[in-house]
Parts: structure tokens; sequence; C-alpha cells
């Protein structure tokens, strides 16, 4: 079959874009669960990760952490790691859960209950909490995040994972191997006991970088991205270190249940906020709503000018080649702040000089991206063709 | 353990070159087979059997990277053990779909391949890949070749999955329009 044929043709693709797709990158501003993950029961394989053994400079000892122990120290043999180290996320690695809730909503909440400490350098927050079937915690997921308009600069993510039953993920992010000269086998781990409590770290200056440890409380891991500094990660460590978490704090009952739907369940969902595509030529592709404890907070559609029903369903359409034209409409009700500095302004008072002036995203989409307040919510249209674009935007308007 | 110890290790036929590979990219090589087959069994045996290919395959080779090396070995066993599968009626995992959607490019599918020469057809698709933007390209690599699934694909991107749907579609659109202006016959 010759699609059959095709699949094992790219089998042969240059090996850099095979590498390339599973290469770390940066991680996203909004974890992709909480916007569309359905929070029914997730199926998802335990990957581990473990240090392998391997030749070692003599000389990377425990250390015994004092009052005088500076960040520094906790990663002091990092710029020894021979570049298969890795630092192992257990935020990210895939654990197998059966529910999820989430308690972003609460963070002014967790920080007057001392369960979380006050950032305000960073405007972002969310946390994750994953159960067992039972409703019983396996982790929790609490991670802050900051973004500059322009530039990385002042990018940063420091997440703190923790819970107290037993994951092996912890196991092989806090195990060592000690040569018989009691040196740690693995290059660029520095181990420190503190209150005789053992506490790896993993990661250099310019990497992703974690600190794990384990105590009669839990587990805990503090990540932080290639551009956030072992200070930062520290002051985490230490709160954490001086207020464990109370993990029946995060009890399923009491968090937001995030499930999905579309406008084909739910048709006149936002209806005050989406045109009559139909009135303009446009046919319904797909959409995705989320929805907060069964409230729909935001939703994705997608539409197709100048093609048939049955063409849309078969996907059987070109953009631009024979008319069509493409819109992506999505809404946004609990906006963060980046998304809402992101817009170009209040819908009433958009000009179509300002929307024409746009430039398209890229040239595989060859979208152009209006991104706009109306009431408190953000609303961003991709679209093909810019001047459709303002018509359809100019009616909602009227409405 | 650094891919070029490992790969010595393979030309030096020390046995722990195999337990080293497993060490280091057996989780690797288990996503890609689970992601083809569907079943961990399955999935388990072509891991193995990768393991035993790259024994006998190491050398006269001497891969530079060992991570595509192996993957390129576990998707082939895999996706022919999912063929066999499809003959007896066994097995799931992303193939169909991912075989679906592939189909869309073809403009007659029942007619045969014979006038394809595939290395030329490999060329053109690593040409189409150069031209894209490497987000784009990395998103149709994960479904295309490492056959992920768009939910895995849409939480590894931080996407919706319906941008994750639309993206492919459009992807595979321009690379259908690439290979007739290729030459291909579709």
């Amino acid at each position: 079959m010759k699609e059959e044929k095709l699949f094992e043709s790219i089998a042969n693709i240059d090996e850099k874009y095979v590498a390339e797709a599973r290469a770390i990158t940066a991680r996203r501003m909004k974890p992709a669960w909480t916007r569309w993950a359905v929070a029914a029961a997730c199926l998802c394989f335990a990957i581990g990760a473990f240090f392998a053994v391997s030749s070692q400079k003599e000389g990377n000892r425990v250390q015994i952490w004092d009052d005088s122990y500076s960040p520094k120290q906790y990663f002091k043999h990092a710029d020894e790691a021979d570049g298969n180290t890795s630092a192992s996320s257990l935020a990210d690695c895939e654990i197998l859960y059966a529910d999820a809730r989430s308690f972003s909503d609460d963070r002014a909440l967790l920080e007057s209950e001392n369960v979380i400490p006050v950032m305000d350098t960073h405007p972002l927050f969310f946390v994750e909490a994953h159960y067992n079937s039972d409703g019983s915690l396996i982790r929790v997921v609490l991670s802050w995040h900051r973004r500059d308009a322009d530039g990385l600069e002042n990018y940063s993510d420091l997440t703190v994972t923790a819970g107290y039953e037993e994951v092996s993920q912890v196991d092989d992010c806090i195990a060592i191997e000690l040569d018989d000269k009691g040196n740690i086998v693995e290059p660029g781990v520095t181990v420190t006991e503190r209150d005789e409590i053992r506490i790896v770290a993993v990661g250099s200056k310019d990497q992703k970088k974690t600190i794990t440890f384990q105590n009669d409380n839990g587990w805990y891991q503090i990540e932080g991205s290639w551009n956030d500094r072992y200070e930062d990660m520290v002051e985490l460590l230490d709160w954490f270190w001086e207020h464990p978490i109370d993990f029946s704090r995060f009890s399923m009952d009491a968090g937001d249940q995030y499930t999905s739907s579309s406008l084909l369940e739910m048709p006149d969902t936002f209806s005050a906020y989406l045109p009559d595509f139909s009135a303009y030529g446009f046919v319904y592709e797909t959409s995705g709503i989320l929805l907060k404890n069964g409230e729909p907070v935001s939703l994705e559609a997608h539409y197709v000018s100048n093609a048939t029903k049955e063409q849309v369903m078969n996907s059987e359409y070109e953009v631009g080649e024979n008319g069509c034209n493409t819109v992506h409409w999505c809404i946004e009700t609990n906006p963060d702040v980046y998304e809402i500095e992101d817009c170009i302004g209040e819908l009433e008072d958009l000009t179509r000089e300002q929307i024409l002036s746009l430039k398209p995203v890229d040239d595989v989409t060859t979208e152009t991206k209006v991104k706009f307040m109306q009431d408190e919510n953000v609303i961003t249209v991709y679209a093909s063709d810019i001047s459709q674009a303002w018509e359809l935007i100019e009616s909602i308007r009227e409405k | 353990m650094d891919d070029h110890t490992i790969v010595q290790m393979y030309w030096d036929r020390d046995e722990k070159a195999i337990a080293a590979t497993s060490e280091k990219y057996g989780s690797y090589c288990l996503a890609i087979a689970r992601n083809i087959l569907g079943n961990q069994e399955d999935a388990e045996e072509c891991v193995s059997d990768t393991y035993l290919s790259t024994w006998n395959s190491i050398p006269t080779n001497r891969p530079n990277m060992l991570s595509t090396y192996l993957g390129k070995i576990v998707r082939n066993l895999s996706f022919n053990l999912y063929k066999k599968n499809r003959a007896e009626k066994r097995g799931s995992g992303q193939m169909v779909v991912v075989l679906d959607e592939l189909s869309e490019l073809l403009e007659d599918p029942s007619s045969t391949e014979e006038a394809w020469d595939c290395q030329l057809l490999t060329e053109a698709i690593n040409a189409f890949l150069s031209g894209i933007p490497a987000d784009k390209r990395k998103i149709f690599v994960c479904r295309y070749w490492y056959a992920d699934s768009v939910k895995d694909i849409a939480k590894r991107f931080g996407m919706s999955e319906s941008n994750v749907s639309v993206t492919l579609h459009r992807l595979r659109s321009k690379l259908h329009n690439y290979l007739i202006e290729s030459g291909f016959e579709l």
C-alpha cells in the first residue's frame, strides 16, 4: 500500500530532524493539560530515568550542610557533568494517574495559609494534582513562571513537585552510587546531607536543574529552567524545608476539574463573542471548549470559507489556491497578564487600518494573528485573509 | 555513558553494550514501539529484537547518533509487526490513524507504488522538511516518524489538540503539493 511505503520512506529522513523533534525545549507557560486535557481517566505509561554508571574524577563526596552553606555549594560539581548527565523532571515524567485537579486559582489563599511562598516576581502560577482511582494523591506540581515581552532575559520556570506515595522515579532521582573511595560515581551530581537527609542536585548554570530530596513528610523536587539561578531554587528548597506541604490541602474534592467539549455538543457556548460565520461563507471545521467544573472557560474553533461541508469534513480543501480561507477563533475568559499585554486594544477601539496593517505569523499557516480584549476576555483570531478577519471582528462589535 | 563509548563496546563485542543501550535508550525505544503497536507486550518484543539487530549490525556500522539509529530499527521492526498483526486482526496503537492521514496525500491510494524510487522520495521529504519552520517540522516528525498521538503532541508543545490536527492537515497538504511539483505520481 502506498501510504505504508510513504511511512517507510519517512523512516530514512535526515536523522537531525528525528533528534530535533525529541530535543528538550523550554516549558510552555501554560501546561497543555490545564487548557485542553480531559480530566477523566488518563492513562500514561511510566518512563523511568536513572543514573548511568561511569568513570569519575576523584573528589566528589557527599557534602555536609551547615548554616553558611551557599546555593552554589548545592551544585558544586555541576560543571563536571559529561553531557550525558541531565536532570530528570518529576513534574514531566509520565506517571500513571487516574484523575487530575487544578488549584491554580487558589494562589492568594495558599499564600495566606502558608502552603506556598509569596513570589511576586512571578506573575503566573499553576498547581496540578494527580490522583489514583481511589482519590489518593500521587503528586502535586506547583509552578511559577515569568516571561518578558521581548527576549528571554527574565525567563523563569520554577517548579516544585511533591508527594508522599512511593514513586519509582523519585528513587531514581535520589539514588547515588559510590565507588570504593566513597566518591559519587555519576559526574555532575552533587549530594548534600542536611539534617541527615540526602539532597541530590543535578544540572548546571545554563541547563535545566533539579534538587531532589525525601524526608518523613514526603518527597520533593525543585526544578529550575536553564535561566533560573541556583539562589532562586535554594530559596524554594529552604522554604519547603521549613514549611512541609500539607498534602490534605490538595484533596481531590477541593480542586477544580477541567473537561473538554466542542461546539457540536454545546452550540450556544460563547455565542455573544462569536460571529455568524456562515453568513460570511464559513463552514465549521473543528472546535474545542475547555470547561472548568462544567462551565466553559475557553474556546478554540476552526472555520473554512469557500468550501463545502463535505470538503471540510474530508479535509479536501487548499488554503488560498481556489479561494479557500481559514479562520481560527480563540476565546479566553481567564487570560493571564501576558495574554492581556499581547492585545492590540479593546474591541470597540480597533480600526480597519490597524487590522489590515498586521503581518502573517509564519509562511506555513499564512495566517495573521489579531489579539484584542472584549469585556474581560481575550479574543485571538488567526486568519489567512486579514480583510475577512476584519469583517468578522467588526460583526461582533455590533452584537 | 556517551554514545561513542557504547558504540565502541559493540565494536569490541563487549556484551555489556546491550545493557548500556537498554539503560540509556530502553524507554525511548519502548515509547516508539508502543506508539506503533499499541500494546506493551509486542512493544517489549520489538525492543528486544532491536537490541539483537543492533548487536548484529554494529560492526560494520558506526552510527554517530545512536538514538536515531536505534529509533529507526525499532520503528521498522514495530511497523513490520504491526503489518503482521493487522493481517491477523490484532493490535491497536496509532498506526491505523497515521496511515489514514498519510493516505490523504495520495491521489490514488489504490494504485501501485512500483514507480516510486524510495530514496528519491526520502530526499524529497527531506527537502520539504528543510523548508518549513522548525516548530512545524517537529510536529510533523513527532506524528509521522515517532507515531506520537495528537494528544501527546499537543501536550509536548503546549498546544490544543485541534490546533495540532489542523497544523498536521496543512502540512500534509503542503507536502502533497511539494511531491507533485517534484514529479511524484501520488
